[in-house]
């Protein structure tokens, strides 16, 4: 027993002798490592308090659509955070694709799980500015089409995941599809520049509206990031505990169809 | 609805998902770990 087994709880035994190896090192959590993670959640709250309270009190109001405008402060961060996730996908499949590595699979399923969260929230906060400056909720415009077949790609991909009940198989076939998924991102950046499209290719903000965008992009970015590395971490304990099953089951020399005992 | 109740529906809408998704995976993690 090592030093390290001492200082935590083992996830597969829950407690006395370690049965996970290398997985239990990478989970075990030292003191200082205790206090960071609570540190950066509490941060990233603050900063996302006082980003609406930036927003809301010190940011002029836009000319021509008023109040409504700040909704852009934290569509536009969310939407350069999904694309953001979009990319750890694309990476990862990549990672696993080369390596084969089960840990390339888990961080890819987070990121996409993340990745249909904040495009919801792109989707759903761009719908209630487009009715209140254009007076509709959704139009067919290139970027609001690529924008929702990227959400569909993502859920599609987490669908598909949860359809494919061998993990290699399902590893293999999502990091394919998160490949090709990716495509997408691109289309949704440049539809607006190359097509005609009912947002602006290009948008000119007040120093004041340029601060408050960047100001916002950091808890949205902070939040983000907390979101796909606490996924991740849920994900790797999953597999560990569903390995653990696995291993109780055939240890235990219950009957299997495979066996042919039953 | 006005200009300012849309509006803070949006930011109410990023706020519950971005932070419920957080506490929902918080709560797993601990779950997994307990």
């Amino acid at each position: 027993m090592t030093a390290n087994h001492l200082t935590h709880k083992c996830p597969i035994t829950h407690g006395a002798a370690c049965a996970c190896g290398s997985f239990c090192q990478s989970v075990a959590q030292s003191p200082a490592k205790k206090l960071l993670i609570p540190a950066y959640w509490l941060l990233t709250f603050a900063a996302f308090a006082g980003a609406i309270a930036l927003v809301f009190t010190w940011t002029p109001e836009e000319a021509t659509m008023g109040i409504i405008q700040k909704i852009f402060y934290f569509h536009l961060p969310v939407a350069i955070n999904t694309f953001l996730a979009c990319a750890v996908v694309f990476i990862a499949s990549i990672g696993y694709l080369l390596q084969r590595e089960t840990w390339w699979d888990d961080l890819a399923a987070a990121a996409a799980t993340i990745a249909v969260v904040l495009c919801t929230g792109v989707l759903l906060t761009g719908m209630l500015w487009a009715h209140g400056a254009w007076g509709v909720w959704w139009t067919w415009s290139p970027r609001l089409t690529f924008s929702f077949m990227l959400w569909l790609l993502y859920v599609v991909y987490l669908l598909v995941r949860s359809s494919v009940e061998s993990p290699q198989r399902r590893a293999l076939v999502s990091a394919v599809f998160g490949l090709v998924a990716f495509l997408d991102v691109p289309l949704v950046y440049l539809s607006a520049r190359l097509l005609p499209d009912i947002h602006p290719g290009e948008i000119s903000l007040a120093p004041e509206m340029k601060l408050t965008l960047a100001l916002c992009m950091v808890p949205i970015t902070l939040l983000a990031a907390g979101l796909i590395c606490t996924q991740f971490k849920v994900n790797k304990l999953r597999r560990a505990r569903s390995l653990e099953r696995q291993e109780q089951f055939q240890l235990g020399g219950t009957p299997t169809l495979a066996g042919g005992t039953l | 609805m006005t200009p300012f109740i849309t509006t803070l529906i949006a930011y109410g809408i990023i706020t519950t998902l971005l932070w419920g998704t957080a506490l929902k995976l918080l709560a797993a993690s601990w779950n997994l770990r307990r």
